[in-house]
């Protein structure tokens, strides 16, 4: 016997029971129903509107069902849940800070300052303030990810041979070809692949010519130099190469490969040293004419070339 | 008094639950209305809409066990329940701490008079 009136009732109920499982709303609902079928055989008297209106709204038989649930639900253990969202939020804390550790134990020193050129570095070169522009560089290790740009710096510096007698060339990264043309008489060089337009420190300092590539980060300079009395290259990581070097010339690389390209018809006294790595045979002619070449490597090779 | 309506909302609340599971306890099992109206006899009121979300509860909390009959008894299914091992300690429980909560009342009493 199901009039309209019983399966609205039903329905509203059905719908007011949010929150609890298909099966068990069935459940609910078919339990409800025959109660009501019970009373209207147990109280012919009674009609369906009053047996109804006994049992209640049907959002109130809802919210009763969810409200005897709801005492139940409150003493169901939350705690297990919060200790483990709690733990979860720790370990990755704990991942970041241990990230952050090595970042700056990688990037050390964290800030350093440099006076003559005014600039702060960050993270060891990573960061680097300069005036008011902040720069990326010394990204040596991502150099295969980050593109290629096509600029090329060159420069030149006159100088007076007569007075200088010794060119000091300083940079941190990268491969710089010092050659020795004859009949140079400024120094002047060519850098390419620079990915931020930096600028070469000059120093004259009458004696002396200082010239430091080091704000270009990764380099890959041509140097050409007169044939002053002396020549010193120093830098970090990279190659040197000595392409037939008509000055006495003193090289020394922390880590990478010094190329020596001889005159065939100059004679040279060698000085090699290398820490870690290999050095190739090179045939010392101690002469009046013997050019003194000094290379020294920390973990490298020196080779001919 | 309807200031009283509260009182009694608390207080029926904790002894029909008693009562309940002591006529489900002594008739071994029962179903919704069947029950309504045994207590009805016992000058227990307890409106429909109460006891079957009260039963659905009881049987989540294991104190008593549910399954439905269909077949006899007019045609429609019908959900019968009976006390679970576990629910007949916690009734032997209840029953204890109702009666000494009984001592404790009379014993309020007379103190009362003194």
């Amino acid at each position: 016997m199901n009039t309209p009136e019983l399966e609205k009732y039903l329905f509203r109920l059905d719908k007011a029971l949010t929150g609890i499982p298909v099966s068990e709303k069935a459940e609910i609902v078919t339990e409800i129903k025959s109660h009501i079928l019970d009373a209207i055989d147990r109280e012919p008297e009674q009609s369906l509107k009053d047996i109804l209106s006994s049992l209640g709204e049907p959002e109130q038989v809802a919210n009763k069902y969810l409200l005897e649930k709801g005492l139940k639900s409150k003493r169901a253990p939350r705690h297990p849940i919060i200790k483990w969202l709690i733990i979860g939020f720790l370990g990755t804390f704990a991942i970041i800070v241990a990230f952050l550790v090595f970042v700056l134990m990688y990037f050390s020193p964290v800030i350093s300052i440099n006076n003559d050129t005014g600039e702060i570095i960050i993270l060891g070169g990573a960061i680097k303030v300069q005036d008011e522009s902040i720069i990326f560089y010394d990204l040596d290790d991502f150099s295969d990810v980050l593109p290629r740009g096509s600029l090329v710096i060159s420069g030149s510096s006159a100088i007076d041979t007569q007075t200088t007698d010794n060119v000091q060339l300083r940079f941190k990264h990268g491969k710089i070809q010092i050659e020795q043309p004859k009949n140079q008489d400024h120094i002047s060089w060519s850098c390419q692949d620079i990915i931020f337009g930096n600028e070469v420190l000059v120093q004259n300092m009458i004696d002396k010519m200082y010239i430091d590539f080091s704000p270009l980060g990764d380099i890959n300079c041509v140097v050409h130099i007169p044939a002053v009395k002396t020549v010193s290259i120093r830098g970090n990581k990279g190659e040197i190469i000595l392409f037939q070097p008509r000055s006495a010339t003193s090289a020394l690389l922390d880590e990478g490969t010094i190329f020596i390209s001889p005159v065939d018809t100059q004679h040279y006294v060698y000085k090699t040293h290398v820490t870690h790595g290999n050095v190739d045979q090179f045939t010392s002619n101690n002469t009046d004419t013997a050019i003194p070449l000094e290379a020294t490597v920390e973990s490298g090779n020196i080779l001919y070339k | 008094m309807e200031q009283l309506s509260n009182w009694r909302t608390q207080i029926k609340k904790g002894y029909l639950e008693l009562c309940i599971l002591i006529r489900i306890e002594s008739k071994g099992r029962v179903y919704g209305f069947e029950l309504i109206e045994d207590l009805k006899q016992n000058q227990l009121l307890i409106k429909e809409g109460t006891i079957y979300p009260l039963f659905n509860r009881m049987a989540e909390d294991k104190i008593l066990v549910a399954h439905w009959e269909t077949a006899h008894l007019k045609g429609h299914p019908r959900k019968f329940y009976s006390l679970t091992p576990y629910g007949q300690e916690v009734l032997m429980q209840m029953k204890t701490e109702f009666e000494e909560m009984y001592k404790a009342y009379t014993q309020l009493l007379t103190d009362e008079n003194k």
